[in-house]
């Protein structure tokens, strides 16, 4: 019994591990896909080891270094205070990836579960829930946002919630597409002439098959979520007491004129991080659907 | 499905999505910290007297139930309470800046459809080749540049380096105050369009070079384009007179749904270009915890997304037989 949940466990992590070389093989074919890739690993490594790669503290003042331009000393410049501009582009990184991967992950559980609720139930239950995805299609998400964030302030925790909360309705969508899709094919119908119950195939035979899917979705998510966070902290609705790429772009804007460097880097960090993910997210949605790989075109 | 039926199962739509929106505002309201009535009147200089009346008069010493119904009907007759900041009715600051965002939108709708139409066709017609990949790495560029660098970086290129274009407001200083609209103002006007409208089109580009270029892949993978060709007829015109046209309802109506982000971006835009709008009241609003309009234009904005989704559908359905099934 032992051995056999051994070997089990064996070549399950030889399969998952075989599976993520395809897609590594996948996403370096093409040289942008490949840089977004690099990109994402090195935000990664900056939001998770900040204190080992930021050359400064980046909340240190020095009176005597404010506004200087970039250069060897300070590669991106300071800002108003004196403060290194890269090291606070680097804790930033952690401020929009701990915001954008909780946010989306929330998204990715609510999403998922309703699509599955949806797709596999079908009836009242799938109407109801076409009904909220709809409704909140039709409401602009940004402001919906917005006005909670004003109204509640704009802790980490909040924004977390309140984002994940707000964005989930793209991935229910797909799932519901692709459960009700799956419910209807022959395994599943053996499944149940076995006696499976409804649980153990959706969480067995189906929600497996929407992984890959759902993560490809959950990346993109998480590029709208690090700029619905940027842009809430530009508007200063933000969390006072973190770094984040949005603040300093508000902040550089009071010193446009003398200061270029003060929006410029933060704001090229978020956009080449979004850039990244969008691309990362729209390539593995490709890699999990062949059929909008190629398609027939008569022209 | 007649006109008709159709207009009005599309309405009987409507209203539960108007219902839920001020719903969401009623709520936020009733769970938020503090005092309702704060979100309405907002939280200084207002005498016990005059809140007494106030809580009467939005009914917030009846029950739950019954303040739900006031307040639908006071939403329903524009009542979306009083300014604390402006000391006057929301509704009112709402639309004296509703010209400067429309004027925005419109125009960068405008180009940016425009544009983004034509490179989508041209991607479609060059599937699977260099201009295809070309206008897919442009769209995704656009998408994910963050409104407000774009703005900050045309400042610094176009304002601050080569002096070329205004860079803040609306109106230059000489203008202020003029009681009629002049040739010269409107063209000063435009003049300080520049900036902003190129960076929000900019933004909204990709999503039309995408979902025209997706559209039209699809229909070029029907049947009947293969027939057009066998029958001889040109590429061109096979492209725009039957392809184009088949997609265009589907356009029109993303044209209606993309009004409501392309607020957020115009929130974002009007900010760093100080452009005299909505987006700049929300701005200004949210920092000076004026709730009673942030949760203003909310509403204000969310029922107009509706109806205009609604607008944009019954056109459609007008156009285009095949909608109202």
């Amino acid at each position: 019994m032992k051995a056999s949940s051994n070997k089990r466990v064996r070549n399950l992590s030889k399969s998952f591990i075989r599976e993520v070389e395809k897609i590594i093989k996948y996403l370096s074919k093409d040289l942008l896909t490949f840089f977004s890739f690099i990109f994402s690993v090195m935000i990664i490594l900056m939001a998770l080891l900040p204190q080992y790669i930021s050359p400064y503290d980046p909340y240190k003042i020095d009176p005597y270094a404010t506004f200087k331009p970039p250069s060897l000393e300070h590669l991106f410049g300071t800002d108003d205070l004196g403060r290194d501009i890269l090291s606070q582009v680097i804790y930033g990184a952690r401020t929009s990836m701990i915001i954008g991967a909780s946010a989306a992950s929330l998204s990715i559980l609510i999403g998922t579960l309703l699509g599955l609720l949806a797709g596999f139930y079908g009836g009242r239950i799938d109407l109801a829930i076409s009904m909220i995805i709809d409704a909140k299609l039709s409401i602009p998400t940004f402001f919906l946002i917005l006005v909670v964030i004003a109204i509640f302030g704009g802790s980490m925790i909040n924004m977390i919630i309140v984002i994940g909360i707000t964005i989930w309705p793209p991935i229910a969508r797909v799932v519901r597409a692709m459960t009700h899709s799956i419910r209807a094919m022959d395994f599943v119908e053996a499944a149940k002439a076995l006696g499976a119950s409804a649980t153990w195939i959706i969480f067995r035979h189906i929600l497996p098959q929407t992984i890959g899917v759902v993560l490809s979705l959950g990346i993109l998510q998480m590029g709208s979520a690090i700029i619905i966070e940027a842009g809430l902290s530009f508007l200063g609705l933000g969390d006072p007491t973190l770094i984040s790429w949005g603040k300093m772009l508000s902040i550089a804007q009071t010193y446009i004129s003398r200061a270029w460097w003060m929006g410029f880097f933060p704001g090229l960090f978020l956009f080449l991080t979004i850039l990244s993910f969008n691309i990362l997210g729209d390539k593995l949605y490709e890699y999990y659907n062949p059929k909008l790989r190629e398609k027939v075109v008569y022209i | 499905m007649g006109l008709a039926r159709y207009f009005v199962k599309r309405i009987l739509f409507s209203i539960p999505l108007i219902l839920i929106i001020i719903t969401i505002n009623f709520i936020l309201v009733h769970i938020a910290p503090g005092d309702p009535l704060s979100y309405i009147v907002g939280t200084e200089y207002v005498s016990p007297e005059y809140l007494q009346k106030l809580r009467s008069e939005y009914g917030l010493d009846r029950p739950l139930w019954e303040r739900y119904f006031i307040y639908i009907s006071k939403v329903l007759q524009l009542d979306l309470g009083i300014s604390y900041r402006f000391r006057e009715p929301v509704i009112n600051i709402i639309l004296e800046r509703l010209p400067a965002t429309l004027l925005l939108m419109l125009v960068s709708i405008g180009w940016s459809s425009a544009v983004g139409i034509l490179i989508g066709v041209r991607a479609a017609k060059g599937y699977g080749r260099a201009s295809d990949k070309l206008a897919s790495t442009l769209a995704s560029i656009s998408v994910s540049i963050p409104t407000f660098w774009l703005g900050i970086i045309l400042i610094i290129v176009f304002g601050v380096m080569l002096r070329l274009t205004p860079t803040q407001g609306m109106l230059s200083p000489n203008f202020m105050g003029a009681r009629q609209l002049t040739p010269e103002m409107m063209i000063d006007i435009l003049w300080h369009l520049i900036l902003p409208t190129l960076t929000l089109g900019t933004v909204y580009l990709g999503t039309y070079i995408r979902s025209v270029r997706s559209l039209l892949v699809d229909e070029l993978g029907k049947e009947y384009i293969l027939f057009a060709h066998a029958k001889g007829l040109g590429s061109s015109y096979i492209l725009w007179r039957y392809a184009f046209r088949a997609v265009s309802p589907s356009i029109i109506a993303l044209l209606g749904l993309n009004l409501g982000t392309m607020l957020a971006g115009a929130t974002l835009t009007e900010t760093v270009f100080a452009w005299p709008g909505m987006g700049r009241l929300i701005y200004e609003s949210a920092i000076a915890r004026d709730y009673p309009v942030i949760l203003g234009i909310f509403i204000f904005i969310a029922i107009s997304v509706v109806l205009t989704n609604l607008i944009v559908d019954m056109i459609n359905a007008i156009l285009d037989p095949r909608v109202r099934y």
